[in-house]
C-alpha cells in the first residue's frame, strides 16, 4: 500500500485521519457490453501485482476459475441466460467494488489494516491485518480472500500503487475494446449515463448503471444491459447493503459494552464504599 | 497442623476437619483455577478484539495476529475447565423454593444481612452457575464460526458474530461482580476456593442450612 495518498477511513482507529487535502475521486467504470470476454484485464493484473497464478481447470464454462482467490483479484464472470426468449452470454469483471462506505472496514478489528484513500480506493494493509476474516462477512460483494500461506487476507488494491504515482490501473491499460475506463468519479458517471442512453435506444430499455446506493455507491461503476437484473451477472446483488450486525456492533455493542462493564466496576465500588467489606471472626 | 494439611488435600467436601468444614475438593479448586486462567486469557485477547480501546491487549500476546492465533485455543481450554465444574456442580445447583425467596431478599443480601435459608449455594451463585454454564455453551458455538468463518453459511456468521459479542459483554460484566464478591465484598470467601476450607462461623452464617447438613453427617 501506497504511502503517498492520504487517508480518508481507516479500520479501528480512534483517531480522526490526518489527511486535509482534497484530491479528486477516483474510479473505474466496466462496460459490460462492450466486454468481449478476452481476459487481458485478468493476466495484466496478475502480472503486475505478481501473483502467483493458479491452476485453471475445466468446467463447462469460459470463465477462468470458479471463484475468486487470494491469488486471483479480477476475473471475468460468464453466465450464460435468456431476455425475451433469446440467448444472451454476459460477462462481467468481478473485483473489488471500492466502496464509499466499506463494509469490510467497519468490520475490520485491527487498526489501520482496512483504509480508504481520499480517492476513494480502499486498500488493505498486510501488515496490521490479523487474519480474522470479519471483512470477508462484512463485504456485501464476497471479494476479500484469505490466504492459506500468510494468514492474510487480499483483494483488488485498484492498483494503488500505480494510481499513487499518477498511472491506470493494469487491467485498465490492458483493455482492448475501451470497455474499461479509469478517470474521476464525477467524468466517468457521466459517461456511464451516456452509454445507458446509447444502450436504451438501441433497444436494451432496462440498461442502467450499477452504482448501489446500499453501499454509498461503489467506485467501480459497472454498465449493465439488463440493469433491472444485476444477478444475471454472476451475482451481482441487487441491492447490496453493508450486513446489519456489523453496524449494531460497531454503533451500539461496542460503545454500550464498554460503558456497561465500566459502569459494572463502578456498582461495585459503590457498594463497597457503601456497605464495606463483610467480616467474620475465624 | 496434620489436620489443616488433611483438610487441604480433602477429595470428600462438606465435612468437618477439625475446626474447618470442607467445602470445595482439590480436583474443582484445580478445575476452578484452570478455567480462571483460561478465562482471564480469553477475556483479555478476546477484548483486544471487542474494541478499538482495548487494542493495546495484543500486545499481551504479541501482536494483533498472534493475539487471533491464541484467542480459540484459550478459549477451548476455559471451556474443557467449565466441563469438569459442571459435572461437579450441575446436581447442587438445582433450583428451589427458598432460592426464589432469597431473590426476594436481594436487597438484605447486599446489605450483608444473614438469610437463614441458604444452603451449599445461594441463589445468585446459581444463577452465576447456569449463565456460565449457558453462556459458555453459546461462546463455543459461535466461537467455532468465527474461527473459521469461511467453513460456514453466511446466515450463520450474521448470527455468530453479534451473539459472541453479546455474551462478552456479559461474561465482562459478570466476571468483575463474581472478584468484587470475593475479594473485597465478603471476607473469609476467597479461602474456600484457595485452601477448600471455611471457618465453621462462616459456614453457618453465609450457608447456614449447609452448616447444619454438615453437622447432621
Amino acid at each position: 500500500m501506497p504511502s503517498n495518498m492520504e487517508i480518508r477511513r481507516s479500520s479501528a482507529t480512534l483517531a480522526p485521519p490526518a489527511g486535509v487535502r482534497e484530491t479528486p475521486k477516483v474510479a473505474k467504470l466496466i462496460d459490460t457490453t462492450t466486454c468481449i470476454g478476452c481476459k487481458a484485464c485478468e493476466v495484466a493484473c496478475q502480472e503486475w501485482n505478481d501473483l502467483q497464478a493458479e491452476e485453471t481447470r475445466q468446467f463447462g464454462t469460459y470463465q477462468t476459475l470458479p471463484d475468486l482467490t487470494s491469488n486471483f483479484w479480477n476475473m471475468i464472470r460468464f453466465n450464460e441466460s435468456e431476455s425475451d426468449g433469446q440467448f444472451v452470454w454476459l460477462m462481467r469483471k468481478d473485483q473489488c467494488m471500492h466502496c464509499e462506505d466499506p463494509g469490510c472496514l467497519k468490520a475490520c478489528p485491527a487498526p489501520a489494516a482496512i483504509v480508504q484513500y481520499n480517492n476513494g480506493i480502499v486498500d488493505f494493509n498486510q501488515a496490521n491485518c490479523i487474519g480474522c476474516g470479519y471483512c470477508i462477512s462484512g463485504c456485501p460483494f464476497d471479494i476479500p480472500r484469505i490466504n492459506k500461506k500468510s494468514g492474510k487476507v487480499y483483494k483488488c488494491t485498484l492498483c494503488s500503487d500505480r494510481v499513487a504515482v499518477g498511472l491506470e490501473p493494469a487491467c485498465i491499460k490492458a483493455c482492448p475494446t475501451g470497455c474499461l475506463q479509469f478517470g474521476t468519479r464525477g467524468n466517468l458517471l457521466d459517461i456511464a449515463e451516456k452509454r445507458v442512453e446509447q444502450l436504451k435506444a438501441q433497444g436494451f430499455q432496462h440498461a442502467a448503471v450499477y452504482n448501489p446506493e446500499g453501499v454509498g455507491g461503489t467506485n467501480v461503476i459497472t454498465v449493465l444491459a439488463y440493469g433491472d437484473r444485476p444477478e444475471l451477472y454472476g451475482g451481482l446483488p441487487k441491492n447490496p447493503k453493508i450486513p446489519a450486525y456489523v453496524g449494531l456492533m460497531k454503533s451500539v455493542m461496542k460503545p454500550v459494552g464498554n460503558v456497561l462493564m465500566l459502569l459494572s466496576v463502578v456498582g461495585a465500588f459503590a457498594h463497597f464504599m457503601r456497605f464495606g467489606k463483610r467480616e467474620d471472626t475465624e | 497442623m496434620a489436620t489443616q494439611a488433611a483438610a487441604r488435600g480433602a477429595e470428600q467436601e462438606d465435612v468437618i476437619e477439625g475446626d474447618l468444614v470442607v467445602r470445595h475438593s482439590l480436583t474443582v479448586r484445580v478445575a476452578h483455577w484452570w478455567t480462571a486462567l483460561f478465562f482471564v486469557l480469553a477475556f483479555l485477547s478476546g477484548a483486544a478484539l471487542f474494541s478499538p480501546r482495548f487494542y493495546f491487549l495484543t500486545n499481551l500476546f504479541g501482536g494483533g495476529y498472534p493475539t487471533r492465533q491464541l484467542h480459540p485455543w484459550f478459549s477451548l481450554f476455559f471451556i474443557a475447565g467449565l466441563i469438569p465444574l459442571f459435572r461437579n456442580w450441575a446436581g447442587e445447583m438445582a433450583w428451589t423454593d427458598s432460592d426464589s425467596r432469597w431473590m426476594k431478599n436481594f436487597k438484605r443480601y447486599m446489605r450483608h444481612e444473614d438469610l437463614p435459608e441458604v444452603g451449599k449455594f445461594n441463589a445468585g451463585q446459581k444463577l452465576f452457575f447456569w449463565a456460565a454454564a449457558l453462556g459458555g455453551v453459546v461462546l463455543l458455538l459461535s466461537g467455532v464460526v468465527m474461527w473459521f468463518p469461511t467453513s460456514f453459511p453466511i446466515w450463520v456468521r450474521y448470527l455468530a458474530y453479534p451473539l459472541h459479542e453479546i455474551l462478552f459483554i456479559l461474561f465482562g460484566v459478570a466476571i468483575v461482580y463474581h472478584l468484587y464478591i470475593t475479594l473485597f465484598a465478603l471476607g473469609g470467601t476467597l479461602r474456600a476456593m484457595t485452601r477448600g476450607t471455611v471457618t465453621k462461623n462462616w459456614a453457618s452464617s453465609h450457608h447456614p442450612r449447609w452448616y447444619e447438613e454438615v453437622n447432621r453427617k
